[in-house]
């Protein structure tokens, strides 16, 4: 594996590159850390050994559309990486540590865009990735949403081929709020990291439709910088064909008065896995915290597997934590009493499994029509 | 057309190995409203479920036919298009789902069955809010999750407004009257009554004679023990009354 690395990081940059010295360390850092493997707590129930044939492809850029209306004024700027401060760019190793597949990125990334919004949106911003050929994918985004700014943002995965690696920052300003909704179709190995910088009174709100085709993992590390702020995130997963998508959010409280609320509702059919991780973390000296995690999953077959792991990690009495797990097949008195109002099993199964769903994407969603059309 | 809406001969229906039901015998005509009484645990419940089509019971002979079409192999909803409705003895809850959400679903279901397109939204509303006023259902109460939180007489009003929508052909009352105050009971009735015609027929379980008295079945029968022991008039509610089922029980 390293020499295949040591080609690549060699290829694509020259020691010229001003972030040389750091991305060799990133890089040193994910050969000591390996590929994720289920023998590291985090990624227990899904391993990404199949990656190790990427390692040594070509690495790509991903294909990055942007739409917004005209009147629109967020900006999508390609980073000049030698006008990048280099403790900005390892910033994410530096609070996330131990995670390779950051090291990765950040050791090898070519593309790396940043969208500075810097007023209120009344319209979702639209952001589309995919990718077309094999090979390693390693887009970088830094959203930043300034002071009291509102957006929202639609952010649909469409990757197709190759291993794709994206790192996906957001700095929210004081009195900020970012609506998240994000589309995953990936067909193809897809790892998705998040981390959110949050500061006094800003509010995050991520809602994740997850229907991937192949093996895919998101993971999002929240942090807590100022007080009263929130994060939220509900993720609908409904992986196809015998896929396994693993999710895992992070959300470190390392300030007073601020909420984090994670959760998922996972739809499983045949042979598909879903994993929800989810681990709160209260600094100790930290008040009046809320925090929740909240896993619902129905099961439609016997051979589908349901992995949930809430973690608490809380060095005071002064917080209001919620916890639950629930998963099962569907209610087979709701099934029967329906079938007497005369739906057939089918039309029982996506109404009741619509319902379920329904409690994180409503009608009025923007992630409504991404749904499968049963489900819609 | 054959009058004969319902007919059960010699049905024999077991659960893990106890026998519920025993060689029972019931002929229901188009038009006509049948009830049956009984005391708790008789087969009352199981009698309508296997109507309805809850296979958790085990039919080991015996034959049920409706609208000339033997119902044992057939699915629920096929009970169902047929115009088959059972109100339940004890209805689930459904959480996330409204009311108005759910009849709108049956609704067009069912309509789907009969060849028609859904109603307009403004017609559909119109309908219900017609059929909830005849059953005293506030407004307010159609927006609320299906049976969540729902009192027992709730719920068994919640019945009979899917069944005014859905206007089956034949409806099994699972003791529909129980749980309803004296008000709603008088209100329930007035618009079970609405839909007597000389098409559609009634089976009516129920352990009160006051339900009986508004809807004046043609027939009531008495269940004890999983058999049909008597079969008589109006006047049988009126001996249960008095004297229980003791008297009924020495026919056996
Ligand atoms: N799923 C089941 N498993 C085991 N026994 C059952 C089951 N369902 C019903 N029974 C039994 O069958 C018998 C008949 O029950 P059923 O519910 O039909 O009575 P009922 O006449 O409707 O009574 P009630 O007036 O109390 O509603 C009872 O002894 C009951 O315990
Ligand atoms: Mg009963």
């Amino acid at each position: 594996m390293s020499e295949n690395i040591n080609k690549n990081i060699k290829n694509v940059f020259s020691e010229k590159d001003l972030l040389f010295s750091e991305r060799e360390s990133s890089y040193e850092r994910f050969l000591d850390l390996g590929l994720p493997n289920k023998r590291i707590e985090d990624w227990k129930y899904t391993g990404f050994s199949k990656l190790n044939k990427f390692l040594s492809q070509d690495i790509l850029d991903v294909t990055f559309r942007l739409k917004k209306d005209h009147d629109q004024d967020a900006e999508i700027l390609d980073l000049d990486f030698s006008k990048i401060n280099s403790n900005d760019y390892v910033k994410p190793q530096n609070y996330v540590k131990n995670e390779a597949i950051i090291n990765l990125n950040l050791a090898l990334s070519s593309q790396f865009k940043v969208i500075d919004i810097k007023n209120s949106q009344k319209r979702p911003i639209v952001i589309f990735l995919d990718t077309t050929e094999e090979g390693m994918f390693l887009p970088r985004i830094y959203i930043n949403v300034f002071e009291g700014v509102s957006a929202e943002i639609l952010i649909i995965n469409a990757g197709l081929k190759g291993f794709i690696n994206q790192l996906v920052e957001f700095n929210l300003g004081k009195n900020s709020k970012l609506i998240l909704n994000r589309v995953n179709f990936s067909e193809t190995a897809f790892i998705e990291t998040n981390i959110s910088y949050l500061k006094k009174g800003s509010c995050l709100n991520i809602t994740n439709l997850s229907i991937p085709k192949d093996t895919s993992r998101y993971q999002g590390y929240n942090f807590f910088e100022e007080e009263e702020a929130i994060y939220d995130f509900k993720s609908i997963s409904i992986p196809r064909q015998n896929s396994n998508d693993d999710i895992l959010t992070k959300n470190f409280h390392g300030s007073s008065s601020c909420s984090s609320s994670s959760g998922i509702r996972a739809v499983l059919g045949e042979k598909t896995v879903s994993t929800f991780q989810s681990l709160v973390d209260v600094k100790r000296g930290t008040k009046n915290t809320i925090a929740e995690q909240d896993c619902k999953a129905i099961l439609l077959s016997k051979n589908a597997t349901m992995n949930a792991k809430p973690q608490m990690k809380i060095f005071n009495d002064n917080v209001v934590c919620k916890h639950g797990v629930t998963i099962g097949s569907l209610d087979s008195n709701q099934i029967f009493y329906m079938l007497t109002r005369g739906l057939n099993e089918e039309e029982v199964r996506n109404f009741l499994i619509k319902t379920f769903i329904d409690s994180y994407i409503s009608n009025d969603s923007i992630l409504k029509k991404y749904l499968p059309g049963n489900f819609q | 057309m054959n009058n004969t809406l319902l007919k059960i001969k010699n049905l024999n229906v077991e659960i893990e190995g106890n026998k519920i039901l025993r060689n029972l015998n019931l002929e229901i005509n188009r038009g006509e409203v049948h009830a049956i009484m009984g005391p708790n645990g008789s087969g009352k419940s199981t009698l309508s479920n296997i109507l309805a089509g809850n296979d958790g019971y085990n039919i080991t002979s015996g034959s049920i036919e409706f609208c000339d079409k033997n119902l044992i192999n057939l699915p629920p909803n096929e009970r169902s298009n047929l115009g088959l409705f059972l109100a339940f003895q004890y209805p689930i809850e459904i959480p996330g789902v409204s009311i108005m959400n759910f009849l709108k679903t049956i609704s067009e279901c069912n309509r789907k069955t009969k060849g028609l397109e859904p109603l307009k939204p403004s017609d559909f509303l119109k309908l219900v809010k017609e059929k909830a006023k005849i059953l005293g259902i506030e407004d307010d109460e159609l927006k609320r999750q299906f049976n969540v939180g729902f009192s027992g007489g709730e719920k068994k009003r919640n019945e009979a407004l899917q069944l005014l929508i859905l206007d089956p052909v034949l409806s099994v009352l699972d003791e529909t009257d129980s749980g309803l105050d004296v008000d709603a009971l008088n209100v329930v009735s007035e618009g079970i009554n609405g839909i007597k015609s000389n098409e559609n027929s009634l089976l009516v379980i129920t352990h009160y004679k006051k339900m009986l008295e508004k809807i004046q079945p043609n027939k009531i029968h008495i269940l004890i023990n999983g058999k049909i022991v008597f079969t008589g008039g109006t006047e049988v509610a009126d001996l249960i009354e008095k004297n229980g089922f003791e008297g009924f029980q020495d026919n056996v």
